[in-house]
C-alpha cells in the first residue's frame, strides 16, 4: 500500500529564486526576469516559471516519498505565480494540487508511484 | 502555432547532465529535499539547441503563448554529469475552441538507448491565428 501524502508549504517564492531557476534552465524570457517587461505585458510583476512551480509541488512528494518512489508525473498549470506567493501543496486523489495562500489553485499534479 | 510541425523532429542531440545544473536546480528549489528532486526536474526546455529552437520549431507567437501543462515520465533520476540522448519531437498541435495547443516531448535515453526520462510541455496559444 502506498504511503499517504500530507500537507506541505513551500515559499513564499523570491525574485532571487525565479532568477535562480532562470539560470538552471537558461530559461531568461523577460517575463521571469524584467519586472518592466512583465508590467508592460499587463501583469502586477515578473511570473514564477511554471516549472518551477511543478519542481516546488514535486519536492514537497520527494521529501516524504524520495525521489525513486515516482513514476510519472503530469501537471497542468492554471494561475500564474508571483514573487511573494507562499504555495501549498495539498494532496488529492490523484497526486497533489497547488494553492496559493488564498485558496487559488495554481497548478494540479497527477501522479503514478511505485505500488500505487 | 505551425499545425504542419506535427511530427517534426526539432533535435536529436547528446548532451551532459552536469553537476553544476543539478547544483544550480537544487539551489533554485532551495528546500533540504531539492537535491534529489534536482535529479528528477532538470528542464530542457529552452536549452536544448538553443532557447529558440522549440519556439521557432512550433512557430509560437511568444505574446500570445503561455505553458499550460508539463508532465514527467522517470525510469529513473539522472546521474551527475552522465552524457545522455535527447530527442525533441513534436507530438501534437491542434486547435481547441479559439486557442491552439502544440505538444513538445524529449525524450531522454543513456547511450546505451536505455531510457532515462520523457518530458512532455504544452504549450497554448491564445485566439486570433486563423
Amino acid at each position: 500500500m502506498s504511503e499517504r501524502l500530507h500537507e506541505a508549504t513551500r515559499g513564499p517564492v523570491s525574485r532571487v529564486q525565479i532568477a535562480r531557476y532562470a539560470g538552471a534552465v537558461n530559461d531568461f524570457n523577460p517575463v521571469h526576469v524584467d519586472e518592466e517587461f512583465a508590467k508592460r505585458a499587463g501583469l502586477p510583476s515578473v511570473i514564477a516559471h511554471g516549472p518551477l512551480t511543478v519542481a516546488l509541488a514535486l519536492d514537497a512528494v520527494v521529501e516524504q516519498l524520495g525521489p525513486a518512489a515516482l513514476r510519472s508525473a503530469q501537471a497542468r498549470l492554471s494561475a500564474p505565480v508571483f514573487p511573494g506567493d507562499e504555495l501549498t501543496v495539498v494532496p488529492t486523489d490523484d497526486g497533489v494540487e497547488v494553492r496559493k495562500a488564498d485558496g487559488t489553485p495554481v497548478a494540479t499534479v497527477a501522479l503514478a508511484r511505485d505500488g500505487a | 502555432m505551425r499545425e504542419d510541425a506535427k511530427g517534426t523532429t526539432l533535435i536529436e542531440d547528446e548532451l551532459s547532465v552536469s553537476t553544476a545544473t543539478l547544483q544550480a536546480m537544487d539551489k533554485a528549489i532551495g528546500t533540504p529535499s531539492a537535491g534529489d528532486t534536482a535529479t528528477l526536474v532538470p528542464y530542457f526546455g529552452a536549452v536544448i539547441g538553443g532557447e529558440s529552437t522549440v519556439v521557432d520549431g512550433l512557430g509560437l507567437d511568444l505574446s500570445r503563448a503561455l505553458l499550460a501543462g508539463i508532465g514527467y515520465e522517470w525510469h529513473r533520476a539522472f546521474v551527475p554529469d552522465e552524457r545522455v540522448r535527447v530527442r525533441v519531437v513534436v507530438e501534437d498541435v491542434y486547435t481547441k475552441g479559439a486557442n491552439q495547443f502544440g505538444i513538445v516531448v524529449a525524450e531522454f535515453a543513456d547511450l546505451d538507448g536505455a531510457p532515462v526520462q520523457r518530458q512532455s510541455i504544452t504549450f497554448i496559444e491564445r485566439g486570433g491565428s486563423r
